[in-house]
């Protein structure tokens, strides 16, 4: 089956493309998917990792996943979205070579790589925090303390919780508006799915609001506690002043603040998204804190 | 006695970094030792790593006698704050929340 990607593809867009492919009860809708690329006009960061995503996800349920391209001879504008995701590796990645000869890494974005769980540590100094502190004309990297926080939380969370070591993962500056995005997916069980082992909830928003407090833990190690989410939010909201965006099943959650309050909206989709998407914006002016000492006191 | 980080782990960011200094650490406060803890070299931390290392020691301590005998130095903000919030979680409001949830 044919299944055409969406004009404009993010973490909104994707569920109706998603509805194309997978049943309600989480089952590919075809044994064999062409994905046609001509109508897709433009992609987010988010929208790359979730393409990535589901087409992983596809390929562990046995589908047969082909790739229908526009005709690139035709394509001379380079904003055009095909390029983008050839830029960002996307095609490499699928088809064992770039589309385009002048194809480059952008130097507002890093590559979109898998990063298994072993790997992740290196890969976030070597590559997302390096690429950063040149971006922002940084040459002391021990600042970055916070951010390299919360990616250390997402990928214990998804080692823990999704049966899954591994995160896909594509990143872009936008240095018009002082903002990094961050997306990062994995396609395991999903956060609502453990969650409700464990805890009586209504849906999948609630427990992804429950997975977000201090305290509420699945066990899946004697030692978790239930802190690693509430640790992302502490210091993508309070310290930062960013954005979280979680979809995963049907729950979705949207975190920022307001003032001073935390500002907490979850939603239920129609739709159920094969994974964890974790969608984080940080401000860049407030991502950096000076590395000076502290002395430590109880 | 100082124990540098890094000379046994090379990041503090897995349960597995936090079980190699828990093993360390316990042993030493077992014995009534004082154990100050030095994170040169470190710049982050994670809430999984700060489980396994340290709020591990509350099954086997009173908090009272783990603030007596354990101290962090050449930390940052980032890593004091994590520490100390969740030990400040597991002693004082983990009992509220699991009251409010027997209730």
């Amino acid at each position: 089956m044919e299944i055409f990607l969406p004009d404009h593809f993010d973490r909104n867009s994707m569920y109706s493309f998603i509805s194309d492919i997978i049943y309600e009860d989480n089952r590919p809708k075809n044994k064999e998917i062409i994905l046609n690329f001509s109508s897709l006009e433009f992609i987010k960061p988010s929208g790359i990792t979730i393409l990535h995503n589901i087409i992983q996800w596809l390929l562990r349920q046995n589908v047969k996943v082909y790739v229908d391209l526009p005709d690139l001879s035709k394509i001379a504008d380079n904003r055009n979205s095909v390029t983008y995701l050839d830029d960002s590796g996307f095609f490499e990645y699928y088809l064992k070579k770039r589309q385009f000869e002048n194809s480059h890494v952008r130097p507002t974005t890093i590559p979109l790589k898998n990063v298994t769980f072993e790997e992740y540590y290196s890969w976030l100094d070597n590559t997302l925090v390096a690429w950063l502190a040149h971006s922002l004309q940084i040459a002391d990297t021990s600042g970055f303390s916070g951010l390299k926080t919360c990616i250390g939380e997402i990928f214990n969370n998804i080692k823990d919780h999704s049966g899954e070591k591994i995160g896909c993962v594509f990143a872009q500056h936008y240095p018009a508006n002082n903002e990094i995005e961050i997306a990062i997916s994995d396609f395991g069980v999903g956060i609502p799915c453990q969650i409700r082992k464990k805890f009586d909830c209504k849906n999948d928003a609630e427990a992804l609001e429950l997975a977000i407090k201090e305290g509420y833990t699945t066990k899946s190690l004697p030692t978790n506690r239930g802190a690693g989410l509430e640790n992302l939010l502490g210091f993508v909201l309070g310290y930062n002043g960013g954005r979280i965006y979680i979809h995963s099943n049907k729950g979705k959650l949207e975190c920022h603040v307001a003032g001073s309050e935390k500002v907490i909206k979850s939603d239920n989709s129609e739709q159920f998204y094969p994974g964890t998407l974790v969608l984080i914006k940080l401000r860049t002016d407030t991502i950096y804190e000076e590395p000076d000492e502290e002395d430590f006191s109880w | 006695m100082v124990i540098k980080i890094t000379d046994h782990v090379t990041r503090c960011h897995t349960n597995n970094d936090g079980e190699k200094i828990f093993n360390l650490i316990k042993p030493l406060i077992d014995k009534g030792n004082k154990v100050e803890l030095s994170f040169n070299g470190i710049d982050s931390i994670t809430s999984s790593f700060v489980n396994s290392a340290f709020i591990e020691l509350l099954q086997y301590f009173e908090f009272s006698h783990i603030r007596s005998r354990l101290n962090f130095i050449s930390t940052n903000k980032s890593i004091n704050q994590i520490i100390r919030k969740r030990f400040k979680f597991e002693t004082e409001d983990r009992q509220k929340l699991e009251l409010r949830e027997a209730i």
